[in-house]
């Protein structure tokens, strides 16, 4: 995968990283957030990408999506804040409630949506503007807030996303003057300072050395106190250290979907495991 | 050499010919910028003092300057660009941004590359008629106009080519904080794609200021001091093609002089272009 760090732990079997964690949070118990019933989604060309997907993300959870390239994963996800509405020519059908409400209706304001449901991206995309203004950006765009409470938001933001200790001197620089790093942990800190209830997360660390990484992944892990997450990766050392549940997805669908340790250690089925074991993928 | 099988030496041979036939293309282009810059330099030093920079141009045989068509070319480029920068950059961004693969964005961005290559000559008949025979006179105005119907194709296909440069994660990121698509394009785009836009508009201003043809059917030329835009106005390239074809040596000198400040300020103009866009990367 990405470095070295990562290949030591991708030389240790997949259990050993799953015992040194932090024992798993009690998900049951955490209402449903986010829950996609029957979706199916055609790309403009033809291509089917998901089909008849069902799941169900809980609040305060990280969920993780896995699965060779090309499965739907980040298609899924894309599905999910209706990001994929800025192309047209694509088809939607079935059901996605947020708080049981359906996201998918036509009627639905995309932006106050989106507003909802957080992105990071694969590749740190800062906007052309200070590290300040990108906070402010999100911030400004729904809510109405003095120069003081705007100064704390933003710094209370980019301490959410552990980047405030390394910026604060160069607040008012350009955003695209950071390392790679850098710049993700600020798409991160972007994408909570507007008070989301989901947070997707696309690969979110695949570009990234092993340090960063190992940053992005605390990080991931202390924003679950707070948002259901989402995260896709094709890192399985990440999926098992950050997420509580997996989904195994394959060719469109999810083949297994289930609490993480549970695909790791003795997933029921046997495509999951050939992934999972490094068979395939 | 002599290790070299056949094949080998006849592609050294080969190398070394094309290399030679493309050395001596380009010396061909500079030696003859430099021969135009060195007739300039060398003819038109001689003309330059602090009075063509105040008087107006004389009759034949008297004292006088160019401060009247430099005023004039000032006053009628701006008036171009002024008219020409909202359009084109609004086009531009439709165009780009908005009519993407519709037919009529397609048909509207051929079109505007046929613009792109009009002989200005026929767009100064074209505003001769449309605002100097319905006014039955010349004017600043029209020449203004004329010109920026010149620049107004430049600027639109280099806000076209700037726009496709800026990548589409950056609008998706914008978008997913639950921007609506106006603030994403102002806010995010536009910037990200600043300085491209202003060296397009530099270029523009490059291209009409050293016009003759349309001006000729439009603000024609003026030997006096004159600042209404509703009369004929005088210009550089219009006094340079009056003064130059005259037999007299005190207007042909100032001719020399006039084309030489038009050259060095064009020349300036592309140097600031340039610069901005290396700063960009």
């Amino acid at each position: 995968m990405d470095t070295t760090h990562m290949n030591d732990l991708a030389d240790r079997p997949v259990t050993d990283t799953l015992s040194s964690l932090k024992p798993r949070r009690m998900v049951e118990d955490r209402p449903v957030k986010l829950e996609v019933k029957s979706l199916n989604f055609h790309y403009a060309n033809g291509h089917h990408a998901l089909k008849d997907i069902n799941l169900k993300l809980h609040d305060k959870t990280v969920t993780a999506f896995i699965g060779p390239s090309g499965c739907g994963k980040s298609t899924l996800l894309r599905t999910l804040n209706r990001i994929c509405d800025l192309y047209p020519g694509q088809k939607t059908e079935g059901e996605v409630l947020l708080d049981g409400r359906n996201i998918l209706s036509p009627k639905e304001d995309l932006n106050l949506l989106r507003a909802k449901v957080g992105m990071v991206f694969q590749k740190p995309t800062p906007f052309p503007m200070s590290i300040y203004e990108n906070i402010a950006f999100g911030i400004r765009l729904y809510e109405k807030l003095s120069k003081s409470e705007m100064n704390d938001r933003v710094e209370a933001a980019l301490r959410e996303a552990a980047l405030w200790d390394e910026v604060k001197d160069k607040i008012h620089q350009s955003g695209l003057g950071l390392s790679g790093g850098q710049q993700q942990r600020l798409c991160i800190a972007r994408a909570v300072a507007v008070k989301p209830e989901v947070l997707l997360m696309d690969e979110p660390a695949s570009a990234l050395d092993p340090i960063s990484t190992a940053k992005i992944e605390d990080l991931i892990t202390r924003l679950a106190d707070d948002y259901c997450i989402a995260i896709v990766t094709h890192n399985m050392q990440q999926a098992a250290r950050t997420s509580d549940y997996t989904a195994f997805m394959y060719l469109g669908e999810i083949v297994e979907f289930d609490r993480t340790e549970q695909i790791f250690t003795a997933p029921s089925n046997q495509k999951t495991n050939d992934y999972v074991t490094g068979r395939f993928g | 050499m002599s290790t070299l099988n056949p094949i080998t030496r006849r592609r050294y041979r080969r190398n070394a010919v094309a290399v030679a036939l493309s050395a001596i293309a380009a010396a061909i282009g500079l030696l003859i910028l430099a021969a135009i810059l060195w007739t300039l330099v060398s003819r038109g030093v001689g003309g330059l003092s602090l009075k063509v920079f105040t008087e107006s141009t004389p009759p034949p045989g008297s004292d006088g300057g160019l401060a009247n068509a430099i005023y004039g070319s000032i006053v009628l480029t701006l008036t171009g660009i002024v008219i020409a920068t909202p359009i084109g950059v609004l086009a531009g961004t439709y165009l780009s941004e908005y009519a993407r693969g519709s037919k009529i964005g397609e048909a509207a961005k051929f079109i505007n590359d046929v613009l792109l290559s009009a002989p200005s000559i026929i767009i100064g008949l074209f505003i001769n008629a449309l605002l100097v025979v319905p006014f039955g006179t010349f004017s600043a105005w029209a020449g203004g106009v004329a010109l920026a119907v010149i620049a107004l194709p430049v600027i639109n296909r280099t806000t076209q080519d700037m726009l496709a440069l800026v990548p589409n994660t950056l609008r998706e990121a914008a978008a997913a904080l639950g921007a609506p698509r106006w603030k994403v394009m102002t806010f995010v785009v536009w910037r990200a794609a600043k300085s491209g836009i202003l060296t397009g508009i530099l270029l523009a201003v490059a291209r009409i200021s050293g016009e003759t043809a349309p001006l000729l059917f439009t603000s024609f030329n003026n030997q006096y001091w004159s600042t209404n835009m509703s009369q004929s106005m005088a210009s550089l390239p219009t006094v340079i093609f009056q003064f130059a074809m005259s037999p007299y040596d005190d207007w042909q000198r100032l001719a020399w002089a006039g084309a030489l400040i038009i050259t060095f300020a064009i020349l300036a103009l592309n140097i600031i272009a340039r610069a901005l866009v290396d700063r960009r990367r």
